[in-house]
């Protein structure tokens, strides 16, 4: 153990400062689209609009911070929009049969947990690689969620329900609260625990953590769980916010949420990544959608733009 | 460097954003379906008569990304927003935004389940479900064995044309429908639903999708089945393809509903609204039964 923890404590410093000039980078080209965007409408830069974009960024955030322990341990997950969608039919389900909002969301989250741990345990123990396992998981759960709900919508819920995903605290959106609170609790489990340093550890080189006695099985594991836990999270939000559970929910989301991760400096093979860096690439993305509507670029430029953006982001960070 | 680029990119966007004039947002559940783009263009060329600046969002079908643009329509602070529901009970949180910032709404081809409409422009399509099903029964001389590609579950369009079909073919007792099928209103899905279909059923006589785009997918599997001649396959929508493959014999019939119409006319209610005039709540668009001799 301390001939590993001696040798993270030294390239640590050298990799917070590469991490900072990368996570700068990110940061200033996120200022220049936004600056970009004021330019262009006179909506953009409004404290309603700037509101109203954290709330749009909320769910792609809370499921990329689980997406972000997936891939600091060396591993993805692609079922997480189906396990939106089936947790968001779970948790409406048990809200119309029980009444209990409470109920209601623990079956939701206990859900999503358990469909992080079943991913877990099959890409540990069945030693199948993590992109196959979830690939899988992506088609059962969805198709969990459409034979449920014999595809239809699970609608007319308690309206007071909608408020997590739609309400408002003061001016501030409450999903933007519950990520803001994610964000952080993310941020200190990273950063100041154990958990944090052994994921990165195991991601960087598993068989050097082995070795310094990590229990890899069990963060591998844990890593799934959280991400399924984060997807649990992200659907019940979208659920409350259409106020309506739909069996298609979340599809693509894995690529929108992937994209946040790697925009935001976290390496696909395990090991780099920051919550912040994944804040900022979820911004970027968020922004991106969000300005162009406002602008009013057709909609099939839109697609390209943004791709076109994303790459010159990448790109830019690269070369920092 | 690269950040001047990217300003220079941006600019580059300036050019697609009119200014002054009345705007209005129309969110739109998805324009991969020509039916979805023909009614953009009714829109388009209405709007760009009157003097209007029409912004145009693709859900590309799904609810939240609706949620979002509808958002950032009402932050845009468009004067009339026309929604083209993705799923309707989904779209009522955003309605009931719109509401609240007081900018008005008409609903095209799927209503909102909740909050306040101005107007809303439909096709009958329980009709439209008849319609098909006279042409059917007719090509089949009221006998034969008949398999229907459904349009999304639960999509109250989807249920319209399964009951206006069905409840027409139960004046033919000769008629049977062996099979219903979703296939989500998707060509692609139709045509692999259709190769099942063909697969499970050696005599088949009709195939009736609840839209054209499915039972143009229906074509392309009965050709590949090399089974297209004894088939009669009829759609709804009258989308160009469909026109195209009924002119050269692969479709019978298809129900034309009129998008590029029902669209310019939400734009012309837009501009009622903004004129400060009443509009009619509901509005029907006609139809109108299209096989070979129409196109003639």
């Amino acid at each position: 153990m301390k001939p590993s923890t001696l040798q993270a404590g030294t390239s640590n410093a050298r990799k917070w400062k590469r991490l900072l000039r990368g996570e700068l980078g990110l940061i200033l080209i996120l200022a220049v689209i936004m600056v970009t965007f004021s330019i262009l409408s006179p909506y953009f830069f409004t404290s309603r609009n700037l509101l109203n974009i954290t709330r749009q960024v909320s769910i792609t955030l809370i499921v990329a911070i689980g997406m972000t322990f997936v891939i600091l341990i060396g591993e993805i997950d692609l079922s997480v929009g189906s396990i939106a969608a089936v947790v968001g039919v779970a948790t409406a389900v048990s809200l119309k049969a029980s009444g209990s909002l409470t109920l209601a969301l623990l079956a939701g989250l206990g859900l999503g947990a358990a469909v992080g741990l079943v991913n877990g345990l099959l890409t540990v123990y069945g030693k199948v690689q993590s992109f196959i396992v979830t690939l899988a998981m992506l088609g059962i759960a969805r198709g969990a969620a459409l034979v449920w709900t014999d595809g239809k919508p699970v609608s007319r819920l308690p309206s007071a329900f909608g408020t997590l995903g739609a309400g408002y605290l003061g001016v501030v959106p409450v999903s933007t609260i519950i990520a803001a609170g994610v964000f952080v609790l993310a941020f200190l489990v990273l950063n100041k625990t154990k958990h944090g340093i052994y994921t990165r550890s195991i991601g960087a080189n598993r068989e050097a953590a082995r070795l310094s006695a990590i229990a890899v099985t069990r963060y591998r594991i844990l890593a799934f769980v959280v991400s399924g836990l984060m997807s649990a999270l992200g659907g019940i939000l979208i659920t409350s916010r259409l106020l309506s559970a739909q069996p298609t929910a979340g599809e693509g989301l894995e690529l929108n949420v992937i994209a946040a991760v790697i925009l935001g400096g976290a390496s696909l093979s395990g090991g780099v990544g920051t919550v912040f860096g994944t804040l900022l690439g979820a911004m970027v993305i968020g922004v991106i959608d969000n300005g162009m509507n406002l602008v009013g670029v057709s909609s099939f430029f839109q697609q390209i733009v943004k791709g076109i953006i994303i790459l010159i982001a990448v790109l830019a960070k690269r070369s920092d | 460097m690269k950040k001047v680029l990217l300003i220079v990119l941006l600019a580059g966007l300036l050019a697609f954003s009119g200014l002054a004039a009345k705007t209005i947002g129309f969110a739109v559940s998805t324009l991969a379906n020509p039916f979805f783009v023909s009614m953009k263009e009714g829109g388009e060329d209405k709007a760009q008569e009157l003097g209007l600046e029409l912004i145009v969002l693709d859900a590309q079908d799904s609810p939240e990304r609706q949620f979002s643009q509808v958002q950032d329509l009402i932050i845009r602070n468009v004067d009339v927003l026309i929604i083209n529901p993705v799923d309707s009970d989904a779209i009522v949180s955003s309605v009931l935004e719109a509401n609240a910032a007081g900018i008005p709404v008409i609903t095209v081809t799927r209503p909102s389940n909740g909050g306040v409409v101005e107007q809303h422009l439909d096709i009958d399509n329980k009709e439209a479900g008849q319609l098909a099903a006279m042409a059917m029964a007719e090509a089949l001389n009221g006998k034969g064995k008949v398999a229907i590609l459904e349009g999304i579950p639960g999509a109250p369009s989807a249920a319209d044309r399964q009951k206006g079909f069905l409840d027409e073919l139960g004046k033919f007792p000769g008629i049977e429908v062996v099979t219903s099928l979703t296939a989500n209103y998707s060509r692609e899905q139709g045509a692999n639903v259709t190769e099942d279909i063909l697969q499970g059923n050696p005599v088949l006589q009709g195939i009736y999708g609840h839209n054209d785009e499915m039972a143009l997918g229906a074509v392309r599997s009965a050709i590949a089945a090399g089974r297209i001649d004894e088939l009669t396959i009829v759609g709804i929508d009258a989308i160009d393809d469909a026109l195209a493959a009924i002119r050269a014999g692969e479709m019978y019939a298809t129900v034309q509903q009129q998008p590029f119409l029902q669209m310019q006319m939400a734009v012309i209610a837009a501009q009622r609204i903004l004129n400060g005039a009443q509009v009619e709540e509901l509005v029907i668009i006609p139809l109108k039964l299209i096989t070979r001799e129409q196109l003639q």
